[in-house]
């Protein structure tokens, strides 16, 4: 008796919660799969009608869908590769024995993280707008001109990109600030002592144990880097013409500007299989922790 | 001769520091002085770098707005969320980390998959998921949205702090006569409070933070914080003053909170890395 009850606790602990997201992730999901299948037009009175694979093949042969996903691509290389650099740049700087006040300049670089995106897009938006926004003046400044941070097409990318490695440096900052202050002092002062150079001992030394560390921040970043909506939408809107206007912002507005319901929802399902279906391939290499048996 | 060294690396990588530090402040210096600044100041060109602050946004905010509401919604979503995840979240993480359980491996990997479910791709899903429920509009429905963001997160962050508690502990608690759920609420949760606590705080701040979901769903009476920031944005004028204004009201209780506990902010991601 009390072994068959020993046997139960495991999934009674575990259950609750994996019955709480089965529902309220999978119903959704399902029902939207369902949804996708059909047209419909939210302001519709008649509701869905069924429509075979048409949204399916009208998104795949469009080509601002293409370009779309493309964008986001860029837009995450871009700043998922500079975050990375001035990341691990900073949290070097930081743990430099050379360095005085390192809490006041920690508790400054770690800011843009915890500024609420919605407020950060606002602000940048105050920043970059037109003639009068405080960067256009920084740049003539350098003698730059009107540069356009936002209206030029060619830019708008790269100001959005900006506004986004500023906020979210800060956390791989600290996750490879952690990394560094587990490396023990006495590692470090036997290479000294062993005549190895700093470059040497950041090359033979600290890299090879900072790994782990990198590899969790760049797979938190694209994660995270997934989440970005709030500079598009605020900032931009997806302009000028649609410029700035990557999948994520596709998807809401085909959902809530054209109430084109059937269509999103097909268009999410491409980009859950676009993003989950490599990351789930990868997961138990990515993720020996939590992944092992 | 070497201290000199020391002492010109000294000055340069300070310097350097006060240049990033200065590019990273700026912005939230703009963010305060505008919502400070009269309007006509704040976009003259070139900027004007002395002016009279003014409190005019401010006031204009609290006598048109419902700014304790809006805070309260967002009180209640963040501490609803964050508490439930808790509460079905550590139990799930602590029989990952303790039980042989069959297709455990499985689970995992389905859990964390959610952790990195696109809010885009979720948006309309979830959308019309409660549209069906009848929940458009209330705060109820970003409590559940949250969750399925937040729930994933506690599991995965907490797990590895389960692990590393020594077995023998929760062995002698258990011939002593405690229950499971004893040892988890009476020993395994206390000594892992310090991981549990930092991955908790930072489900706080994304929730708080989050714009998407809080957009899509909730109503006039519902909004949080976040969203508020749209509804100055009329076809005719944007308040600028005082959309920053309450920009500056949202952040400055999570800037406070993070910079108080900064070192801890990121224990819960590390201490799965080291293990890894």
């Amino acid at each position: 008796m009390e072994g068959k009850k020993e046997r139960f606790i495991p999934y009674l602990f575990l259950m609750p919660a994996v019955m709480v997201l089965l529902c309220i992730v999978m119903y959704p999901f399902l029902s939207s799969l369902f949804v996708s299948f059909h047209s419909w037009y939210l302001a519709n009175p008649l509701g869905p009608r069924f429509a075979g694979l048409r949204n399916y093949s009208s998104l795949l042969t469009d080509p601002s869908i293409y370009t779309a996903f493309k964008l986001a691509f860029v837009f995450l290389g871009i700043t998922i590769g500079a975050q990375m650099a001035i990341g691990i740049g900073l949290a070097l700087w930081l743990n430099s024995p050379y360095l005085k006040w390192k809490k006041v300049f920690r508790s400054i670089f770690i800011i843009p993280m915890m500024i609420a995106p919605a407020v950060a897009a606002t602000l940048w938006r105050i920043m970059f707008v037109g003639q009068y926004g405080i960067l256009t003046y920084v740049a003539s400044l350098f003698g730059l001109g009107n540069i356009g941070w936002i209206d030029n097409p060619s830019m708008a990318m790269y100001s959005l990109c900006i506004v986004a490695i500023w906020q979210w440096t800060p956390f791989v900052m600290l996750i490879i600030l952690a990394g560094l202050q587990s490396i023990g002092k006495e590692l470090l002062e036997a290479a000294q002592v062993d005549g190895a150079t700093d470059r040497k001992i950041l090359h033979y030394i600290t890299f090879p144990l900072l790994r782990p560390y990198i590899v969790i921040a760049f797979i938190m970043r694209i994660i995270f880097g997934f989440r970005a909506f709030e500079v598009f939408r605020i900032i931009t809107r997806g302009g000028p013409g649609r410029a700035t206007e990557p999948i994520m912002l596709t998807l809401y507005l085909k959902g809530f500007q054209y109430l084109q319901i059937g269509q999103a929802s097909a268009l999410s399902y491409l980009m859950l299989l676009m993003v989950i279906v490599p990351i789930m391939i990868f997961a138990s290499r990515l993720f020996p922790t939590i992944t092992k048996e | 001769m070497h201290i000199k060294r020391g002492q010109i690396k000294t000055i340069i990588i300070t310097l350097l520091c006060v240049l990033v530090s200065i590019v990273y402040i700026f912005p939230v210096y703009w963010l305060v002085s505008v919502s400070i600044e009269k309007t006509v100041d704040a976009f003259r060109f070139p900027p004007k770098i002395l002016f009279t602050p003014t409190l005019e946004h401010y006031r204009a905010l609290f006598e048109t707005r419902p700014i304790a509401r809006y805070y309260s919604n967002t009180l209640i979503v963040v501490s609803s969320t964050v508490l439930l995840s808790l509460l079905l979240g550590l139990p799930a993480s602590y029989a990952l980390a303790r039980f042989r359980i069959k297709r455990k491996k499985d689970i995992s990997i389905w859990i964390l998959s959610l952790l990195m479910l696109p809010p885009a791709a979720a948006a309309i899903p979830y959308y019309l998921f409660m549209r069906q429920l009848g929940l458009l509009h209330t705060r109820l429905s970003l409590i559940i949205v949250y969750s399925t963001f937040n729930l994933p997160f506690i599991i995965w962050l907490t797990r590895s702090f389960f692990e590393s508690l020594p077995k023998e502990i929760e062995e002698a608690a258990l011939i002593d006569g405690c229950s499971r759920l004893g040892v988890l609420w009476r020993i395994a949760i206390p000594l892992s409070s310090h991981g549990i606590v930092c991955s908790a705080l930072f489900c706080v701040i994304l929730s708080w933070n989050e714009f998407l979901f809080a957009f899509i769903l909730t109503g006039l009476r519902s909004y949080t914080l976040p969203v508020t920031i749209m509804s100055f944005w009329t076809d005719k004028h944007v308040y600028w003053g005082q959309i920053l204004a309450i920009g500056t009201l949202l952040v400055t209780p999570i800037v406070i909170l993070g910079v108080v506990i900064q070192k801890f902010l990121v224990t819960g991601f590390t201490f799965g890395a080291i293990k890894g």
